[in-house]
C-alpha cells in the first residue's frame, strides 16, 4: 500500500506539476467556505430607502431567496430634517408640496421592490413615512436579523466614494448583520 | 552482432519501460535516456533517427496544449463545472450521470488530464456539499474520461498516434469509436447506478438545502476575462469544425475558392497547429506565459518513444514478433480478438503510451506479412483495448493518477484494489461490448 501511494504521488507530480496548487486558488476565489455554507437563519429582514435608492440588483433579489420563511420590511423615509427646512424657509406648502413629491416616489419604489419580492414567493411589509434616516435606522434595525442597506441610501455617492457617508455609519454602527448592495 | 543488436533493443526498451512504470525518474527522462543509449551504441543511426520520431503526434498534442492553455485561463472549465452541478438539482445520483457525461464529451475533445484536474475539486466541493461519498463520483469521473477519450481521434494519446500513423481521420474515429463510446459510457452509468445509486439517495428537504447552496455559486464569477472566454468558445468551435472536415477541406472550399486544390487535406496536427495560432494572434495572451505552460516533459517522453521503438524497428524485432503472429492468427476477427485483448490488459498494467508505440508498427508488419488479414479493422480494436486498458487499474492512464492524487491530498482513500475491483470489472464489460460492435462493424 505504501508503495501504491508513493507510486501515485510519483505520477501525480510528474504529470501535473504545479497545476492543482493554480487551480486550487482559482477555486476558492469563488466557491464557498465550510463557514459560508451553513446558510444563515435571518427570518426577519429590513430593507431602508429613500429617494438616493432607484432600482436593486437581480443578484441581491436571489440572495434574498437563499432564505426560508423569511419576513421583509420595505421601509421608505423621507428625510423630515429637510422638510422642516423647507417649511421654515419657503412654507408649509412648499413643505408639503415637497413631501408629498418625495412619497410619491417612494410609493413607485416600495411598489416596484415588492412587487419583484413577492413574484419570488417572500412576504413583504411597507411602510413610507418622514424621519432621520440614520437615526431611526439603526434604532429599528434592533429588532431585525438582517438590514440591506444600499450603497446610494442617504445620499453623497459619487465618483471619489462608492459607498454613501449613511450606508457607510449604519453597516459600521449596527449590532445586527447587515448586507450592502 | 546481428543478434546481439536486437537483444540490446530489447533489454533498453524493457529497462526504459520498468523505468516509466515506476516513475522514480521521470518518464521523459527515463525514455530519453533509453533513446540516448541506441543512439550512442550506434543501433539507431543519426540519419534516420528523425524518421522514428512520429511528428504528427508530437505537433497534434502541441497545438492542443496551447489551445486548451488559452481556454483553461478564461475560467472555461470552472464555468462548465457550475453550471453541471446546478444542473443537478441537489441530486446526487443526477451528479454523477451528469458530470460523467460532460466529463466524457470534454475528454473526447480536450486533453483528459486538464478535463478531470480542473473538474475534480468541483466534484468534491458538491460531494461535501451533499454529505455523501464522493469516492463512487470520482470513479465515475476517471472511467468517464478514458470512455470519452476513445471516442475521437483527438480524445486521447494512442488515438492520436494511431491516426497520425495510418492517416485515419476525425470523422472515422468519431463514427467507429464513437457509437462505442457512447455505449460504454452508457453501460458505466449503469454500472454505477446498480452499485451506489440507492446509497446516494437524498429526501426532498436534503435536496432542497443542496440546491440553495450550489444554486448561490455564481458561474459568471469563474470566468476570469469574459472576452478570452468568448474568444476561447469561437476558437475551440472553429478548431473542433476543422478536425470534422480537415479530410476533405479542399473540395469545400474548392467550391468558393476555385484556385484551391480539391485533393487538399489538412493532417489532424496542422489543424491543431492552425488553431493554436489562431488563439494565440486573437487572445493577445503573452505568448511566452502560454508556451511556458506546454507540457514539453510529455513532448520529449512522446520523442525518445518514438525513438525506443525506433530501435525495435531497426533491428528487426517487430517484424519477427509480426511473423509470428501472422503465422498463429488465421483471420482478422482472431487478430482483432488478440490486439483488442492484449492491448487493453496491458494497458492496464503498463503505460499504454509506449505499448501502442510498440504496437503500430508491428500492425502495419502483420498488414505486410499476411494477405488473410485485413489490418484497417485492427487499429480499432487497438485504439479500443489501448482507451480502455487505462481504466483497469489505478495507474493504467493518466486521468486515473490525477483525480486519484487530488482524493489523496484532500484526504480521500482510495486503495489499489478498491479501484482494481470496479476497474477491471469495467474494463472487461466495456472491452468485450466495444468488440462485440467492432465485429457487428467490420
Amino acid at each position: 500500500m505504501e508503495y501504491f501511494k508513493s507510486l501515485i504521488n510519483r505520477k501525480f507530480k510528474d504529470v501535473v506539476g504545479s497545476r492543482y496548487k493554480d487551480v486550487l486558488k482559482d477555486y476558492r476565489e469563488f466557491l464557498l467556505t465550510e463557514e459560508e455554507i451553513v446558510l444563515c437563519d435571518f427570518k426577519r429582514i429590513l430593507i431602508p430607502l429613500d429617494i438616493f435608492v432607484s432600482e436593486v440588483p437581480e443578484d441581491f433579489y436571489d440572495l434574498l431567496t437563499a432564505f426560508d420563511e423569511t419576513e421583509i420590511n420595505l421601509v421608505y423615509i423621507t428625510d423630515s430634517d429637510v422638510i422642516s427646512i423647507i417649511n421654515d424657509v419657503l412654507g408649509e406648502d412648499a413643505g408639503r408640496e415637497y413631501q408629498a413629491k418625495k412619497e410619491n416616489y417612494g410609493r413607485g419604489l416600495l411598489e416596484k421592490i415588492s412587487g419583484e419580492l413577492e413574484s419570488r414567493g417572500i412576504t413583504v411589509n411597507r411602510r413610507l413615512y418622514a424621519g432621520r434616516k440614520w437615526d431611526d435606522v439603526e434604532a429599528m434595525s434592533e429588532n431585525y436579523d438582517l438590514v440591506a442597506v444600499s450603497k446610494s441610501f442617504g445620499g453623497g455617492r459619487g465618483d471619489e466614494n462608492e459607498i454613501s457617508p449613511v450606508a457607510q455609519r449604519l453597516v459600521q454602527q449596527m449590532n445586527v448583520s447587515s448586507v450592502l448592495y | 552482432m546481428v543478434l546481439i543488436e536486437p537483444l540490446i533493443a530489447v533489454v533498453v526498451f524493457l529497462i526504459t519501460y520498468i523505468l516509466i512504470v515506476d516513475e522514480r525518474i521521470n518518464r521523459a527522462v527515463a525514455a530519453m535516456a533509453g533513446a540516448a543509449v541506441l543512439v550512442f551504441l550506434g543501433i539507431i543511426p543519426w540519419e534516420s533517427l528523425l524518421d522514428h520520431i512520429d511528428f504528427g503526434t508530437i505537433f497534434l498534442l502541441m497545438g492542443m496544449m496551447i489551445i486548451v492553455n488559452v481556454a483553461s485561463n478564461s475560467g472555461l472549465f470552472e464555468y462548465l463545472a457550475i453550471i453541471t452541478a446546478k444542473a443537478a438539482k441537489g441530486s446526487p445520483i443526477r451528479v454523477l450521470i451528469l458530470f460523467a457525461l460532460v466529463t466524457a464529451v470534454t475528454s473526447a475533445f480536450l486533453d483528459n488530464v486538464t478535463t478531470v484536474l480542473l473538474m475534480t475539486p468541483m466534484l468534491l466541493y458538491i460531494a461535501k456539499v451533499m454529505d455523501v461519498n464522493p469516492i463512487p463520483l470520482l470513479l465515475t469521473e476517471i472511467l468517464a474520461s478514458n470512455v470519452g477519450g476513445m471516442a475521437t481521434l483527438i480524445g486521447d494519446p494512442p488515438n492520436i498516434m494511431i491516426a497520425s500513423a495510418t492517416g485515419l481521420s476525425f470523422n472515422e474515429f468519431l463514427f467507429v469509436m464513437g457509437p462505442i463510446a457512447l455505449v460504454d459510457l452508457a453501460v458505466v452509468i449503469m454500472i454505477f447506478y446498480f452499485f451506489y445509486g440507492r446509497k446516494m439517495k437524498v429526501d426532498s428537504a436534503g435536496k432542497a438545502a443542496i440546491r440553495k447552496t450550489i444554486d448561490a455559486l455564481d458561474e459568471r464569477a469563474a470566468i476570469q476575462d469574459i472576452v478570452l472566454f468568448k474568444k476561447s468558445i469561437v476558437a475551440l468551435a472553429f478548431v473542433i469544425m476543422l478536425f470534422f472536415v480537415h479530410s476533405n477541406i479542399g473540395e469545400i472550399l474548392h467550391t468558393f475558392l476555385p484556385f484551391v486544390d480539391p485533393t487538399m487535406t489538412l493532417e489532424p496536427a496542422e489543424v491543431a497547429l492552425i488553431g493554436a495560432a489562431l488563439i494565440l494572434f486573437w487572445s493577445r495572451k503573452a505568448p511566452e506565459v502560454i508556451f511556458e505552460k506546454v507540457e514539453w516533459t510529455a513532448l520529449f517522453f512522446f520523442g525518445g518513444l518514438f525513438v525506443l521503438v525506433g530501435g525495435l524497428v531497426e533491428t528487426g524485432v517487430i517484424s519477427d514478433l509480426a511473423m509470428m503472429m501472422t503465422s498463429s492468427l488465421t483471420d482478422t476477427h482472431e487478430a482483432m480478438f488478440v490486439i483488442a485483448w492484449f492491448s487493453a490488459i496491458a494497458s492496464a498494467i503498463v503505460d499504454n503510451i509506449p505499448l501502442t508505440a510498440a504496437l503500430i508498427p508491428l500492425i502495419e508488419d502483420i498488414g505486410m506479412n499476411s494477405s488473410t488479414i485485413d489490418t484497417y479493422p485492427l487499429w480499432w480494436a487497438l485504439s479500443l483495448g489501448a482507451c480502455l486498458g487505462g481504466n483497469g487499474t489505478a495507474i493504467a492512464a493518466s486521468a486515473n493518477v490525477v483525480v486519484l492524487g487530488i482524493a489523496e491530498r484532500e484526504g480521500i482513500k482510495i486503495s489499489f484494489f478498491d479501484f482494481l475491483k470496479i476497474g477491471m470489472f469495467v474494463l472487461f464489460v466495456t472491452v468485450a461490448i466495444g468488440l462485440g460492435i467492432l465485429y457487428l462493424m467490420f
